[in-house]
């Protein structure tokens, strides 16, 4: 678990954190989302020490970050930044093996960890012996996530990791570290400024606003209950209903034992694809079932408008 | 083998058949110049002028590069910055200084000979290197440097491993343009005593006796050019391949020279 106590931090006498108090629990994809400047990179910073708070105290399982060497600290946590943040002048099996070889690992143990985690962020064997600037920026920023997985640390920071990628790259990579979030079970903390980003993968998003904490929660529940106006803007407006409807299934609002006509949809389909189905067979119900099997019941349109306003 | 190999061979045969064997060229300074008693420069072999020149230029350019080295890295670390701006002038002025000047003052300190000539050339070596060097270490892309703090490299590690080798090419670029500066100016110790390939060419000129100016010049010409190919290869050595090349292959061109 990783804690903040009352944490502030200003420069030239302006303050721009806090005091922020905030724990992210252990293996949640917690998403800091704001604006630019509203101080969710230095929030991310402190937690590797790369900025070290004027006020406050900042824990990882209980024990206080600032009183550890930072070098030894840095090596514990993997760290992933916009553009990857590769060396140019290693290969791609070095990059990989930096923090290894900063732990003294043995090169038999670290050739065996680099295609493993190579395998894991889906790295073609061919790019190892690359250079970095050999690559598209969307696979170095793959490598850049490997070199942050390479020592398994428990917890990886994410700063902007998809910011300068193209949107199709964007998406590809989000869902492959949400299912490497989910294979893996770490924790991760990633900035963004991206608010469909933060709601697509974070287990917790974190909404920050001028070095503050202005509401954190699940993605549902931000969108369904956003705290303020700053927030309900930020989560896109009357637009947020219809996001909403894709965190909710089908499943849960299913009336039972009915019968209806027409396409079925998968009980475990979002709220968002049954009613862009009813929109394009022309349909308000439609029946429920998994693919060749007998309906469960039915979905009516009536309950998902229902279901997008609560 | 390469047009540019080719080239470099026969300058570097060139080279060592003037130093070795420079009074057989007798015949030809004779026939050029008829009225010329001592068409050759004997009063020392061009061997012992050629190690003398090298050494004052080892000397003098090695001594400089290091402390241009350990000054450019002193004051682009953060507790340094604030020294960057003194650092750049007084280099600059050091190269301000007529080497002609820096040997006449030198002269009444420490004497005649070689003493005078290291120093000046110590100084007016300092600047490329400096130059580059601090060049060379603020081109490393910032990512890359928020990338070795963030996973944890010392910041001793983080300079030699990361910075230094990043910004190699900028500093060989540096050192290059120093030797070369410091080849050709190693001449002028000879007009206060200090053996090098400048004797026959100062004598030469007080003597009206272009032959030895000859001689002396080519000899240097030669000797600039060669190390100059020493270090393009240096510099391509150090450069990472580009984008569209197979890592096998190193780039043909130097892009570092485009840091001067």
């Amino acid at each position: 678990m990783i804690g903040f106590d009352a944490v502030e931090k200003s420069y030239g006498g302006q303050r721009v954190l806090g005091p922020l108090t905030l724990s992210i629990p252990q293996g949640a994809l917690c998403v800091l989302v704001g604006p630019s400047g509203c101080g969710k990179s230095t929030t991310l910073k402190m937690i590797n020490a790369l900025i070290t708070p004027d006020a406050g105290t900042i824990s990882i399982d209980g024990a206080s970050v600032q009183s550890r060497s930072p070098q030894e600290l840095r090596r514990g946590i993997g760290y992933v930044i916009q553009s990857g943040g590769l060396f140019p002048h290693w290969r791609v099996r070095d990059n990989i093996a930096t923090v290894p070889r900063l732990l003294r690992w043995d090169e038999a143990r670290i050739a065996a960890r680099v295609s493993e985690v190579a395998d894991i962020a889906a790295i073609d064997g061919a790019f190892l012996d690359r250079f970095p600037h050999q690559l598209s920026g969307g696979q170095q920023q793959r490598i850049g996530v490997a070199r942050a997985l390479a020592a398994n640390p428990d917890i990886i920071l994410m700063d902007e990791p998809f910011g300068a990628l193209d949107p199709v790259t964007r998406a590809a990579l989000q869902q492959e570290l949400a299912r490497l979030h989910r294979g893996t079970g770490k924790t991760i903390v990633l900035v963004t400024h991206d608010m469909d980003e933060a709601l697509a993968l974070g287990t917790t998003v974190v909404v920050m606003q001028a070095g503050e904490i202005v509401q954190s929660g699940r993605p549902a529940e931000i969108l369904a209950r956003p705290s303020n106006d700053f927030v309900r803007d930020f989560v896109g407006g009357a637009d947020a209903m219809m996001k909403l409807l894709e965190f909710r299934k089908v499943q849960d609002i299913v009336r039972n034992g009915e019968q209806a006509s027409g396409d079925p949809v998968p009980p475990s389909s979002t709220l968002r694809s049954a009613l862009t189905k009813m929109i394009a067979t022309g349909r308000t119900v439609l029946p429920v079932a998994e693919a060749g099997e007998v309906a469960l019941g039915t979905i009516h349109i009536d309950d998902i408008v229902a279901a997008g306003k609560q | 083998m390469r047009r540019a190999d080719i080239t470099s061979v026969v300058l570097l045969l060139a080279f060592t058949a003037l130093v070795l064997f420079m009074p057989a060229t007798a015949p030809l300074f004779h026939w050029l110049f008829p009225e010329n008693p001592r068409p050759v420069f004997l009063r020392a072999s061009f061997v012992d002028l050629t190690l003398a020149h090298a050494q004052l230029v080892a000397l003098s350019a090695g001594a400089a590069a290091a402390f241009a080295l350990a000054i450019a890295v002193f004051v682009t670390r953060p507790e340094g910055r604030e020294f960057l701006p003194i650092a750049g002038a007084l280099a600059a002025v050091g190269q301000t200084f007529p080497p002609a000047a820096v040997l006449a003052l030198a002269v009444p300190a420490l004497g005649y000979g070689e003493a005078p000539t290291l120093l000046a050339l110590f100084l007016y070596s300092i600047l490329p290197v400096l130059e580059g060097t601090i060049t060379g270490l603020n081109a490393v892309p910032a990512d890359a440097r928020e990338a070795a703090d963030g996973v944890g490299f010392s910041p001793a590690a983080k300079l030699l491993r990361i910075e230094l080798p990043l910004a190699a090419p900028y500093i060989v670029a540096g050192l290059r343009t120093s030797v070369i500066i410091a080849i050709g100016t190693a001449t002028i110790g000879s007009t206060i005593g200090a053996l090098s390939l400048g004797s026959p060419i100062v004598e030469g000129l007080a003597a009206e006796n272009t032959a030895y100016v000859i001689q002396g010049a080519a000899v240097v010409a030669l000797f600039a050019i060669l190390v100059d190919r020493v270090f393009e290869m240096l510099e391509r050595r150090f450069t990472i391949p580009s984008r569209s090349e197979s890592p096998a292959s190193r780039p043909r061109r130097a892009t570092a020279a485009a840091a001067r």
